[in-house]
């Protein structure tokens, strides 16, 4: 024991004893407050931090700038580029088609909107990661930001005569108004579902807000979605123009006499079995026209042709003297030039004899899609210069905006925004096949099509494979999917390769199924999102129901058996045990009351819930489909046990 | 009479009061909650924490300082449009009206009803009680029996008890303030984020209420004022959850046994808040708390008509109270009361400090002498009656208070 070597070896065991047993014991803790369990009999870190996607809170950043929204300077001489995946502002300088310089936000930013003020040099762009607006001088490249505006804000407009930025806020469903000068809030407005672009009415009275997502309905209801229109003078919602059986409207742009707007939407008849997909009845791309002041119907007419879909339709523009629109259909790369006088035309002409609508009509627009120009990969937003002449379409995959003559549709040249060096790595070879609807019959959708931003569109769709009007299913996120599998709400999928694989191709696409290679990278692309973030709220009442999640006791103190807790079949960090359960929940058309486990990850903003969507809302899975305690106990709790739990489950 | 007796039974008295009972004579009646009207105002940042209240300044203008006599009467009933004849509560606004009816909302706007919005339309039920404009949004949001409503963009959206946090569906009142709208229902107090879509509830498990009925919500000073079912008057400090309970502190039920101590009684019908005064109604008389004082009056010692009285709306220094014999004007020392008389005529009955009741017939009448809620604005009163909406009116110049006090009466 004299020897210093023992004494140090010894000295070194014991604090690497106390090191351990200080690290078991924090471990212990950690856990244990996150579980609200008792000592656990595995708390190694692996156990809940296995997955990689946790640690990120956004998605794979590559260096690629994933050009959003657009817009110009008062005098025509820059354009400027929101760089969603550089999260900067690209100041483009039109003449000479190079970028002259960029504004930098903080990483995360996701910058998605710009609008450019008309006097000055100020730039204000949405950064929908952080929840905030920026004012970029133009000049300096000074970034001012705003306070949180709402969640996830994405579309932005200026009321100039008023001094101030409509915001739509997509994941708070709401407008949000604030003073141009101050970027302080003035007011927020509730809008539709995922509201995402507005445009301002010429002489300014009316602000048109396009909303991706249908309203929450009952199931068996057809969707809608709306174009909130906001009166300017007033600050307050003027009207809720439904657009029925349609969602994800994009683009939205005012026609010259100012009386309607033009948007852009996917008619979408999801309750037709999916066999319907060869007739284009399942899904097709139209616009509608809407009155400006919000008073009377939306008259929808078709944008496809009969036998060749333009998907995804996204960006619209007007040109100043009213002979045509551009509307860009971002999964099939190309830009339909509508003439505009031949489509007012035909809104007047009556309707169908056969007594459908004209929307359903797959030959009429013929008879006013003046040309559809090719373009690069997924091009989404369309900007038109104010006197007409130069028309600038973001082509996101490419990272390039492309300029064309509005006249004859050619592309005049493309400006190039920057990428990395080398070649697309399977993650951005996976993001190109996603927003493509090349693999689908004629072309008619893409993944992205049901689950924009890799999420989904709220709906319910009847998959024939089990027979039609058979076990209708809710469609579930794509975000946060990594680690997850089984998927499908039978859980017969084991992983993404045979969830995207041929058998999908038979039963969705009509098409031939992805080759190796791409269904390879497709899975990687899907592999690499991150979940959708919950709404960050750390309040009491979320610690109340995290508590109530994991709770092992009725609250008059009877046990809850292991298999009937929240935490049992929902277990951290994914929120699903990846097995199926029958939680009671089975319908008359269900073959089985079985079904795979989702996860919470992003829960929030994944409504409706449950196998079929018959649940709307959180509070609907205990107060209505839980009437004998199999989906977990809930019946025991008082209504601010219940809200405490939806507040917990909202921060997942 | 034991007073766990009234405790326990006059909830479903209530209840059952508005829903089935005749419209007339005295009836226990639907206690319905302060529906204030906010006018244009800047919106709150958004914080976890609520900022604390701050009350836009409404558009509407108030009476009189001197107050107004109401002489000519006009009925807005069924045969005009009301989609029912009891109408539960009206909100005034600069251009337009709101009749909360047993089957439905009616909008009213150059005297006419213009709209009616039903279950049909999305609202979460037919018995409509109250109503409130969100200064942030403008939009309306309505308390009804079947759950929560918000009138925006001429669109209803409901919540309701198993769809949302709402506490209950039975929604007695409705206020706003900031991104909130405060809901007081039959199982407690909800108030619902709609800028964040976040839910809170409170009720005899969580706040200083006695019981869970929550009678009426209206915000004012800072603070939110709840009536609540044998609890008194309550406020809330939302901030930071501060709760203050006001109850007779005389403890007794039958009698007011130590005059202007506090609340009349603990079960409130009622409360509105304006100009820094909350007025509080009750089936046993009425009071007002100002200036960290309360005062009390009673049938028997002042011009009130009837001790039971259904609801209060405060506009400026001036109450409004409804009760089972008429409406009810005062500041606390002038009265007026408007009743309507056998041969259809109407009558008002101004009781004056240092002068002798005097009653005045008019020409016009109110529809009923039973009145469950009523709003003012300028030298106009509504008000909710058994039988369809009354549109009072001041045409001459004449003020409650008499030109040697203040006023400028002209007779």
């Amino acid at each position: 024991m004299r020897s210093p070597w023992i004494r140090r070896g010894l000295a070194a065991a014991g604090a690497l004893l106390l090191l351990g047993a200080g690290a078991a014991l924090a471990a212990r803790s950690h856990v244990g407050r996150f579980t609200r369990q008792g000592p656990p009999e595995d708390y190694r870190c692996g156990r809940c931090h296995g997955h990689w996607t946790l640690f990120r809170r956004g998605p794979i950043r590559e260096g690629y700038p994933d050009p959003a929204g657009l817009a110009l300077s008062p005098d025509g001489r820059t354009l400027f580029v929101a760089c969603e995946g550089t999260d900067s502002l690209a100041l483009v300088d039109v003449a000479s088609g190079r970028v002259r310089a960029e504004a930098r936000f903080a990483p995360g930013s996701l910058p998605q909107g710009v609008a450019a003020a008309p006097a000055g040099r100020s730039v204000f762009v949405t950064l929908r990661g952080r929840d905030r607006v920026a004012a970029v001088d133009a000049a300096s490249l000074e970034v001012r930001e705003s306070g949180v505006v709402g969640r996830g804000p994405s579309g932005i407009a200026l009321d100039a005569s008023r001094g101030r930025l409509l915001v739509a806020n997509g994941e708070s469903d709401d407008v949000a108004i604030l003073d141009a000068a101050t970027l302080e809030p003035v007011r927020r407005l509730s809008a539709g579902r995922e509201p995402w672009r507005i445009a301002v009415s010429p002489d300014g009275r009316f602000a048109h807000v396009v909303n991706r997502l249908s309203a929450l309905h009952a199931a068996g209801d057809l969707p809608v979605s709306e174009v909130t229109v906001v009166d300017l003078e007033q600050g307050r919602v003027r009207s809720r123009v439904p657009l029925p059986s349609s969602h994800l409207a994009e683009g939205v742009a005012f026609l010259p006499a100012g009386d309607r707007s033009l948007v852009s939407l996917v008619r979408v008849r999801n309750r037709l079995p999916i066999t319907q997909v060869a007739r284009g009845w399942v899904m097709s791309g139209a616009l509608a026209l809407v009155p400006a002041d919000g008073e009377g119907a939306a008259a929808l007419l078709p944008t496809d042709d009969m036998d060749r879909f333009h998907a995804d339709p996204a960006g619209v523009a007007v040109a100043p003297d009213g002979s045509r629109a551009f509307l860009a259909a971002a999964a099939s790369d190309a830009l339909s030039v509508i003439d505009l006088p031949a489509l007012l035309a035909a809104e007047r002409a009556p309707p169908p004899g056969d007594g459908g609508e004209k929307v359903d009509r797959m030959d009429l627009a013929a008879d006013y899609v003046a040309a559809r120009v090719p373009l690069g990969a997924n091009p989404r937003e369309v900007l038109l210069s104010a006197d007409g002449r130069r028309l600038f379409v973001s082509e996101r995959w490419d990272g390039r905006v492309a300029v064309l003559d509005p006249a004859g549709g050619a592309v005049l040249h493309r400006v190039d925004l920057g990428r990395p060096a080398g070649g697309p790595s399977e993650v951005r070879r996976g993001d190109r096949l996603f927003h493509s609807a090349a693999i689908t019959f004629q072309g008619g959708f893409a993944c992205r099509s049901c689950h924009p931003d890799g999420h989904q569109d709220g709906l319910v769709y009847d998959f024939e494979i089990d027979g039609m009007g058979r076990n209708i299913v809710d469609n579930r996120s794509l975000l946060g999917v990594h680690g997850t599998n089984p998927f499908k709400w039978t859980g017969r999928n084991p992983g993404l390769a045979d969830q995207c694989g041929p058998r999908f191709a038979k039963v969705l696409t009509r098409a031939d199924p992805f080759p190796a290679r791409d269904l390879a990278d497709l899975v990687a692309y899907i592999d690499s999102r991150p979940p959708r973030r919950g709404n960050g709220a750390l309040t009491a009442s979320v610690e109340r129901g995290r508590a109530i999640f994991f709770r092992t006791r009725t609250n008059d103190g009877r046990e809850i058996p292991e298999g009937n807790r929240c935490s049992t079949c929902h277990p951290p960090p994914l929120y699903t045990h990846r097995r199926s359960a029958d939680v009671g929940t089975r319908s008359p058309l269900d073959t089985s009351g079985e079904f795979d486990t989702p996860h919470l990850l992003g829960v929030v903003g994944s409504a409706p819930f449950l196998h079929d969507g018959k649940a709307p809302t959180l509070e609907e899975i205990w107060t209505l489909h839980n009437p004998r305690d199999t989906h977990g106990v809930s019946n025991d709790m008082s209504k601010q046990q219940l809200n405490d739990l939806v507040d917990f489950l909202k921060t997942l | 009479m034991d007073p766990r007796t009234i405790r326990r039974a006059a909830p479903a008295a209530l209840l059952a009061a508005a829903l089935l009972l005749p419209a007339c004579g005295r009836e226990e009646a639907l206690a319905v909650g302060d529906g204030g009207a906010g006018g244009a105002a800047a919106g709150e940042a958004p914080a976890e924490r609520p900022a604390p209240v701050a009350r836009a300044a409404t558009a509407l203008e108030r009476p009189p300082a001197a107050g107004a006599i109401y002489d000519r009467w006009e009925t807005i009933g069924v045969a005009e449009g009301l989609p029912a004849r009891k109408v539960l509560s009206v909100t005034c606004e600069p251009d337009r009206v709101w009749a909360c009816t047993e089957g439905g909302l009616a909008e009213i706007a150059g005297g006419k009803v213009v709209r009616v919005w039903t279950p049909a339309d999305g609202l979460a039920h037919r018995v409509v009680t109250s109503c409130a404009r969100s200064a942030t949004t403008g939009d309306l949001w309505i308390g009804t029996f079947g759950g929560l409503s918000r009138l925006s963009g001429g669109r209803i959206t409901t919540w309701r008890q198993t769809t949302s946090g709402l506490m209950n569906d039975v929604v007695y009142g409705v206020d706003c303030e900031g991104d909130r709208v405060w809901c007081a229902t039959a199982s407690g107090l909800s108030w619902y984020d709609f800028a964040r879509d976040r839910w809170g509830v409170y009720d005899h498990n969580n706040a200083v209420f006695h019981e869970p009925w929550v009678y009426a919500v209206t915000v004012g000073d800072g603070l939110v004022w709840l009536g609540v079912w044998g609890s008194g008057v309550i406020s809330l400090e939302p901030s930071t959850e501060t709760w203050r309970e006001f109850r007779d502190p005389d403890g007794e039920m039958e009698v007011e046994l130590v005059p202007d101590d506090g609340p009349v009684h603990v079960i409130t019908s009622s409360l509105s808040y304006d100009e820094g005064a909350v007025w509080q109604s009750t089936y046993f008389g009425v009071s007002r708390y100002r200036d960290g004082r309360w005062r009390s009056w009673l049938k028997k010692d002042s011009g009130l008509p009837s001790d039971f009285v259904n609801s209060v709306k405060a506009r400026g220094r001036w109450a409004l109270f409804n009760t089972d014999s008429g409406l009810c004007v005062t500041d606390g020392d002038h009265w007026a009361v408007y009743t309507r008389r056998a041969d259809g005529k109407g009558e008002v009955r101004l009781t004056r400090p240092g002068r002798e009741p005097e009653v005045r017939v008019l020409d016009t009448a109110p529809p009923h002498d039973f009145v469950f809620q009523s709003d003012a604005r300028g030298r106009e009163v509504w008000i909710a009656t058994a039988e369809g909406v009354g549109h009072g009116t001041a045409t001459g110049g004449a003020t409650m208070v008499p030109a040697e006090a203040g006023g400028s009466e002209r007779r």
